[in-house]
């Protein structure tokens, strides 16, 4: 009887985790694929994932058309409002991965991705800052980096981190050759509890990596 | 296969002997019936345009369907029906990751019967019909969604006895569904035209006039 009873509630729990679909709401997504300097990618693929705390599903896939441009239909799911939209790499690109996609970022039942860019796997440079402590009393505290980057994953909502981020010894960054980065960094003195902002560039040339030293 | 002829042929001897109207003048004047009419037939759908049905399915090559004609005023014809169609979803890029989509409609029409011939008749017809498409995607859960259909068409028919005609009908069917979805969409899902061709029998339970 025992038996009996825990396969019902096994079974019982595993239609909970399973993803319901509504077929009869239809969400959009749009994008746009292009490398670097512009061009469009075709025939790349894109796929729809959505998720819950025990399941997964590929709801929905394409490929770009010849101008880069990709449209994605899918049924909306019934319970799960986190949607994540996969942009496929290859054997020249490097993918990228939009996630934390809400319900509520949708318009009239739409989603624009709006403009993807690709870049080649050749074209990536690892940033390594080497984070020099001149000075025992003072902490990083924030470290940001902007330009072309090439970050694999998208957070369109992000998270509040429940902890602040510590930084210690090294920062690594994947970002794009032969460009010149813009680095924001904050420095607290835990003495004065004063905190300053530094604004530098970096320079990244064609090498594979982009070593880069902050003394604090 | 012969024997399955035999049976369509003799057994709606059998079974509607018992309502043979022996009186001939009487039966030219009656214009009321209310003994049944069953329509037994396979069916093609042709779906054409840029809609989900065309542009994201392919229909299995027959479905089936079954009309109960149950009410007939001089050549007037009223009955009730319902067929079934599957598909195979193909463009899983509009359609979702669903693997197959089952239609059904729920019908009433009105049908008039134009004796052409002894044995040869044109059935023309309008009805009015609910439609669900019902989807099965990912571990084999389902869902669906409804629309509301119009119907034209006609039907060729040949009467093989008193009891059994043989049928082949061809219709324009337009289905209206109302699926939520951005604007710009809206025309693909809702908005449904197809061509129905239909093969069949048909048993006539009160006879067919004038066999």
């Amino acid at each position: 009887m025992k038996k009996i009873f825990f396969f019902a509630l096994g079974l019982l729990c595993l239609n909970c985790t399973t993803i319901q679909y509504d077929v009869s709401t239809r969400l959009v997504f749009e994008g746009q694929v292009n490398d670097r300097q512009g061009n469009p990618i075709s025939n790349n693929d894109i796929e729809a994932w959505i998720k819950n705390a025990s399941d997964i599903d590929l709801i929905g896939f394409t490929t770009t058309n010849s101008d880069g441009h990709f449209e994605l239909v899918i049924p909306s799911p019934k319970n799960e409002t986190d949607f994540e939209i996969t942009v496929k790499g290859n054997s020249i690109y490097r993918g990228k991965k939009y996630i934390n996609i809400y319900r509520t970022d949708f318009q009239d039942y739409y989603f624009n991705v709006g403009e993807i860019t690709l870049l080649e796997l050749e074209d990536i440079s690892e940033l390594r800052i080497t984070l020099n402590q001149t000075n025992q009393e003072n902490t990083i505290t924030d470290i940001q980096v902007s330009g072309v980057l090439a970050d694999q994953t998208i957070w369109v909502n992000p998270v509040q981190e429940e902890y602040p981020e510590h930084y210690h010894d090294s920062y690594y960054k994947q970002v794009a050759k032969n460009q010149a980065l813009n680095l924001l960094y904050e420095v607290r003195n835990n003495t004065s509890g004063q905190t300053n902002q530094f604004n530098e560039i970096i320079n990244v040339g064609s090498d594979d990596t982009t070593p880069y030293v902050i003394n604090y | 296969m012969k024997k399955v002829l035999f049976l369509l042929i003799v057994l709606p001897h059998l079974l509607f002997s018992q309502s043979k109207n022996d009186n001939a003048d009487q039966e030219v004047e009656q214009t009321f019936f209310h003994k049944p009419q069953f329509y037994f037939y396979i069916s093609h759908h042709i779906n054409k345009g840029e809609h989900f049905l065309a542009d994201g399915h392919k229909p299995d090559f027959f479905g089936g369907g079954i009309q109960i004609n149950f009410i007939k005023y001089h050549n007037v014809k009223f009955g009730l029906g319902w067929e079934y169609h599957e598909y195979n979803v193909t463009d899983k890029s509009t359609i979702g990751n669903i693997n197959s989509s089952f239609y059904h409609a729920a019908f009433a029409k009105f049908q008039y019967q134009w004796d052409i011939l002894k044995r040869w008749s044109i059935e023309p017809y309008l009805g009015l019909g609910a439609t669900r498409i019902q989807q099965r995607y990912i571990n084999s859960a389902r869902d669906d969604f409804y629309g509301m259909n119009f119907y034209a068409g006609g039907n060729f028919t040949f009467k093989l006895t008193k009891y059994l005609s043989v049928f082949t009908g061809i219709n324009y069917n337009n289905i209206r569904f109302n699926i939520n979805t951005n604007s710009n969409w809206k025309d693909y899902f809702n908005k449904v035209n197809q061509i129905q061709m239909q093969f069949g029998i048909i048993l006539t339970v009160d006879g067919n006039k004038g066999l």
